[in-house]
């Protein structure tokens, strides 16, 4: 890592046009042009931030959670004169700075795991995302391949780009031109854009290009099956039956919804009550682009075009973006409402951060450290207030409340030894669920038509047995409710219940089974899954319940813990220095409890529920684009009063706790809670004020310490 | 703190609001781009008697014709038997004979016509009068009715979920502090809201002290409006804390007879909550009960949410009028669909938008009115055919709030609060 010596001459960046930095670096560049403009507006730029505040925000801003103690430490303690170059290089990249910024794109993709089409691909479509962000994948090509994937979920979890837009289409782009484009397109939809240039048909003629892929997926195999249950339900199949079969059918294909996303040519219609002269009602709309040049009415010249260096908002946008992770407010404001008359705050600078961004070939990793190495970026926050609408110089970064996902994972940082670690087990499981839905797809594919519907008969047959039995039973009940006889109500309403898993366990054995010991005979289940898989049978008991939507239980899968995780946790806290054995078992029962809920945000289902910690913060709930907020609310305050994770972060099993105590002066021991929690030692103003509460108190100090500094302001903001 | 307090602010800024609805006054020329047109304003509410609600959503699509709107006889009817009710001519599925007593107080809509036959879609429009779209959140009623009348109780929140909320709309496009708080359990009291018993009351203040006295050289940095936004609401916090309001979600304050009678159960104590969250200024409280998706088994399953259902509603009703609430109090009972009067191959009944009942009393409304007719087997409405939107401007028109309104997204998208839905008048008194 090499920083070239400042030197700059208004003759560098006069003679600047675009591509790698031809007089200072390219930091050195924004830097230049920062105080260009701070002298044009007779503004005086903020003292360097002091080290503690800088290192405090490096690791907050990249990999989204405050510093550890030791990495906290260790920064102010260093000497070194690169010291802040080093660390930028290291961080950007690092495992944190994928969880962090997951959470950007998780926000605005809308990443969304609580709707039924969503549910399945979601923890793949993140997976996706993060491991773009890991192998840094250009920008340009990661947006390509959202916008162009087609296949099932096991083959790319890119499709759940248009599935998360299901039944959705027209919706789907405007999202697209906002989020990439920076355009508001949605008024569009419905009539001519009443404060932009764009007409309702510009508005379908781009929706024209995206509308092939379709999410409604529909195997083929299901069409014909259906049509001949029909006939054979002519050719005498009792009534009862069929009526059966079609219940088997829906059943059986349950587990294929919302799988995979196809590509198949289809026109679209303006609608029926489209109002203006320049096209007709109903009529079937050609693909056109909304600005720049054209592209061929296909989708993959779409996608080239979007993300074309010809496109004239494609490197704005993002570029914007990211200054605006990095400051705290975009050099365009809002950011994705950019229309011809948009000027940036500090044109200049904008063009030069566009140009940036494609002479980078679209590196994000590499366009972040340029900012982050900037000594604008490295100045103490701006003390005034930037109100709505006001232009801001950049005499230093904004002063930023964390986001939720920020304090969150601050906290974890405070209580799970190993924060930035993702949780094997959660992807493990989701990739379990995965392969458990491609079985059935593989399975069903690999009987023919007559074996198909020879199973469905069988199900249809014991379902409608089933039928039978819950009549005769409904009526039993009606008799038992009649004569007030609860208990009886009780243990008969209990016997019908099975009915739907026992359709399933049906099946299961005359449907799922079959069709996989075909496939394993066949020689294709190793070849598509291998052999490992291929001599299991197509799902033990749990498995297939867990497939449908139940938890198996007791297994690595799940959330849940297996004996070996307990002796991991033990062998763990005896390398600690534990030995009690009640402690241990205190310790061990204290990280199976965090290892499901300290975990990183990025790591926890999208979004988190209602009413959980991330979300009373301000956690986007990913239904629209950008969603979070950063509002105080009294939830907030009453959560870091009085609520749970405020409490495990005293617990002497936490790694707070456990820091603290191993200190064994009081002032070491107030020495460790200021720098996990602040970044920095205290003052000896602060020094002062604490000792005679210490001496009073004794060790309960020290958690009444930790508490206050979470109910501080200084705590939840970023300096 | 007193009761249904609202703030002198927000009770003239609803006044001004009103007025500019009422008069057309106000508005800007591009709301007429928007507007339904000139001469289709919508109805304004002369006698306004409905000051709260309380919202019973069925969810999972509860079957019409095995709940309110019977078919005797019938064989669509499968295996549920009817039950007279207290308005004359009227049955009811057998299941529901506490509420049969009760419905000379209901006004029942038989005609409910919904575009949306899947459970999220057909939910959001139930909530919120607009189709589920990925560009837009819409607010739900609950943060329609603290947006134009503000807060009953400054201490609490506007609005309550409780149940199965995790799909709720909540506040849309509003800003956050119009969103409903939510509440899994109805016996959890508000979340955090209790100091933890390891914690003296002395260390308690202790701590604050430290918290205020270690951040004071922060604040003199930072003077900036959310910072201050914390402090303010630190007060609030510990204002709340020590709150005579806090009651309000306190159901072992109620008699054990109480608590019986509503249902021990999680909708049961609901509606017992959301009793006691009205009379403590909440204004809108909904209670969500699940499972009615019956595709298989529906002739065991309803009877089973039926006994759930006939017990808290029925004791709500009387507990709101034994305490003189159920004047100012609409409480509505809804569902995102009905069900298929064809039985299927499990049993079940499956999804049915096309025509299915809700319930409205209490509020002004008019009790024992029966609206909407469907066809001897349930499956078309025959008569006064009711979109969403129109059910949603019924509840807005019960509370008086400005139908015409319209009210500007962030992205400058212009709604209203029942979308072009037209109020059903002729249930009122």
């Amino acid at each position: 890592m090499k920083i070239l010596p400042f030197f700059l001459s208004f003759a560098v960046f006069a003679g600047f046009c675009g591509g790698q930095a031809s007089g200072g670096s390219a930091w050195e560049q924004i830097d230049a042009l920062l105080e260009k403009n701070y002298a044009a507006q007779n503004i005086k730029p903020n003292a360097p931030a002091p080290d503690a505040t800088l290192v405090r925000r490096l690791y907050l801003d990249i990999v989204g959670r405050i510093p550890t103690r030791d990495e906290a430490a260790a920064f102010i303690a260093s000497t070194a004169p690169d010291k802040t170059p080093k660390l930028i290089e290291e961080l950007v990249g690092s495992e944190g700075y994928t969880n962090h910024l997951f959470s950007f794109w998780a926000d605005l993709l809308r990443l969304n795991a609580k709707s039924n089409n969503n549910q399945l691909i979601t923890p793949h479509y993140a997976e996706f995302i993060k491991a773009a962000l890991r192998e840094n994948r250009p920008y340009d090509e990661f947006v390509r391949e959202l916008l162009t994937t087609d296949g099932a979920a096991w083959d790319s979890g890119a499709i759940g780009y248009y599935l998360r837009d299901r039944g959705m289409p027209l919706d789907n782009m405007s999202n697209t031109v906002r989020v990439f484009l920076g355009t508001r397109l949605e008024c569009a939809q419905c009539h001519d854009h009443p404060f932009d240039k764009w007409t309702q048909l510009d508005y379908y003629k781009m929706a024209a290009f995206s509308y092939d892929m379709d999410a409604n997926y529909r195997p083929k195999l299901g069409e014909e099956l259906q049509g001949y249950a029909r006939k054979a339900g002519k050719k005498g199949v009792k009534l009862q039956q069929v009526k059966g079969m079609k219940e088997a059918y829906n059943e059986m294909m349950r587990p294929l919804r919302y799988t995979a996303i196809q590509r198949e040519e289809k026109d679209l219609h303006l609608p029926d009550d489209y109002k203006y002269d320049n096209a007709k009602p109903n009529e079937v709309v050609a693909a056109k682009t909304m600005f720049g040049p054209d592209a061929p009415g296909n989708l993959d010249a779409y996608a080239e075009w979007m993300t074309s260096k010809e496109n004239p908002r494609f490197a704005t946008v993002i570029a914007n973006r990211l200054w605006k992770e990095v400051f705290g407010i975009g050099l365009i404001e809002p950011v994705d409402d950019i229309n011809d008359y948009t000027k940036a705050s500090i044109p200049e600078l904008m063009t030069f951060l566009e140009e940036q961004m494609k002479a980078l070939d679209y590196d994000l990793q590499a366009f972040l450290k340029m900012l982050y190495h900037t000594k604008a970026y490295q100045r103490e926050a701006s003390r005034e207030e930037i109100l709505p609408g006001q232009l801001f110089h950049f005499p230093g970064p904004v002063l930023r409340r964390m986001s939720a996902e920020q304090i969150w994972d601050s906290f974890v940082t405070l209580i799970n030894p190993d924060p930035d670690a993702s949780p094997e087990r959660l992807i493990e499981a989701a990739e379990e669920q995965l392969t458990m839905v491609h079985k059935v797809h593989e399975s069903l594919k690999a009987l023919d038509k007559d074996e198909l519907l020879e199973g469905m008969k069988a199900v249809a047959a014991t379902a409608s047995q089933g039928a039978q039995e819950t009549r005769e039973l409904t009526a039993q009940i009606a008799e038992a409710r009649k004569a007030k006889d609860e208990a009886k109500v009780l243990e008969l309403s209990r016997e019908t219940k099975g009915f739907r898993n026992d359709i399933r366990r049906d099946i299961r054995e005359h449907i799922y089974e079959p069709g996989w010991q075909k496939l394993v005979a066949s020689g294709k289940a190793s070849e598509v899954f291998g052999t490992e898989e291929a001599a299991e049978p197509f799902a033990t008991k749990g498995e297939g319940m867990r497939m449908m939507g139940s938890k198996k239980s007791g297994s690595r899968g799940g959330a849940g813990l297996d004996g070996k995780d307990k002796r991991d946790y033990m062998a763990k806290g005896m390398a600690l220095g534990i030995k009690d054995r009640q402690e241990l078992r205190e310790f061990v029962e204290f990280m199976v409890k965090m290892t499901s809920q300290a975990q990183r945000a990025a790591n926890l289902p999208s979004p988190a529920p209602n009413g959980h910690f991330l979300r009373e913060f301000g956690q986007s709930d990913r239904d629209v684009i950008e969603n979070a907020n950063d509002e105080a609310s009294l939830p907030q305050t009453l959560q870091l009063l009085n609520g749970p994770y405020a409490e495990a972060l005293v617990s002497k099993y936490g790694v707070l706790g456990r820091e603290v105590m191993q200190e064994k002066t009081p002032d070491g021991r107030v020495d460790v809670i200021y720098l996990s929690l602040y970044s920095r030692y205290p003052t000896q103003a602060e020094r002062d004020y604490l000792a005679p509460l210490v001496a009073e108190f004794g060790d309960a100090a020290y958690k009444d310490l930790v508490y206050a500094i979470l109910n501080t302001q200084q705590f939840l903001f970023i300096q | 703190m007193s009761l249904n307090q609202l703030s002198e602010l927000s009770r003239r800024q609803f006044a001004a609001r009103a007025a500019s609805a009422a008069l057309g006054v106000g508005l800007l020329p591009v709301d007429r781009l928007f507007a339904a047109g000139a001469g289709a304003s919508k109805a304004v509410n002369p006698n306004v008697r409905a000051k709260n609600v309380i919202y019973l959503y069925m969810a999972g699509g509860m079957s019409h014709l095995d709940t309110f709107d019977p078919k005797p006889g019938h064989e669509v009817m499968g295996a549920t038997g009817t039950v007279a009710s207290k308005v004359d001519g009227y049955h009811v599925g057998e299941g529901l004979k506490r509420t049969a007593a009760l419905m000379d107080r209901f006004a029942v809509v038989h005609s409910l016509n919904s575009t949306q036959g899947a459970h999220e879609q057909g939910n959001y429009f139930m909530h919120t009068s607009y189709t589920l779209r990925g560009t837009i959140r819409h607010p739900a009623m609950g943060a329609w009715l603290v947006h134009f009348s503000g807060k009953g109780n400054d201490t609490l929140p506007g609005s309550v979920v409780m149940g199965e909320g995790s799909r709720h709309p909540g506040a849309g496009f509003f800003e956050s502090k119009f969103s409903p708080l939510m509440l899994n359990q109805p016996d959890g009291g508000l979340q955090n809201s209790k100091r933890k018993d390891s914690v003296t009351e002395e260390a308690f203040n202790r701590r604050l002290e430290m918290a205020r006295h270690l951040d004071q050289p922060f604040h003199d940095t930072y003077q900036h409006k959310n910072v201050r936004a914390y402090r303010d609401l630190y007060d609030e916090a510990l204002t709340l804390m020590k709150s005579e309001d806090l009651k309000a979600f306190d159901l072992s304050a109620e008699p054990a007879a109480t608590r019986e009678r509503f249902g021990n159960d999680d909708f049961g104590q609901g509606c017992l909550l959301a009793r006691r969250l009205v009379q403590h200024g909440v204004r809108f409280v909904e209670v969500s009960l699940g499972k009615w998706d019956t595709h298989v088994n529906n002739f065991v399953e309803v009877p089973e949410r039926c006994d759930i259902l006939d017990r808290g509603l029925s004791a709500l009703i009387q507990d709101l009028e034994a305490n003189g609430m159920l004047a100012d109090t609409l409480v509505v009972l809804a569902s995102e669909f009905g069900r298929t009067p064809k039985i299927n191959g499990n049993e079940g009944r499956d999804h049915y938008p096309k025509a299915f009942t809700a319930l409205l009393a209490g509020g002004g409304i008019k009790g024992g009115t029966i609206y909407g007719k469907t066809d001897e087997t349930g499956a078309e409405v025959a008569e006064n055919k009711v979109s969403i939107p129109d059910f949603n401007a019924t509840i807005g028109y019960a509370l008086g709030l400005p139908l015409d309104q319209i009210v500007f997204s962030p992205s400058k998208r212009p709604f209203t609060l029942a979308d072009k839905g037209q109020p059903i008048t002729s249930l009122f008194s």
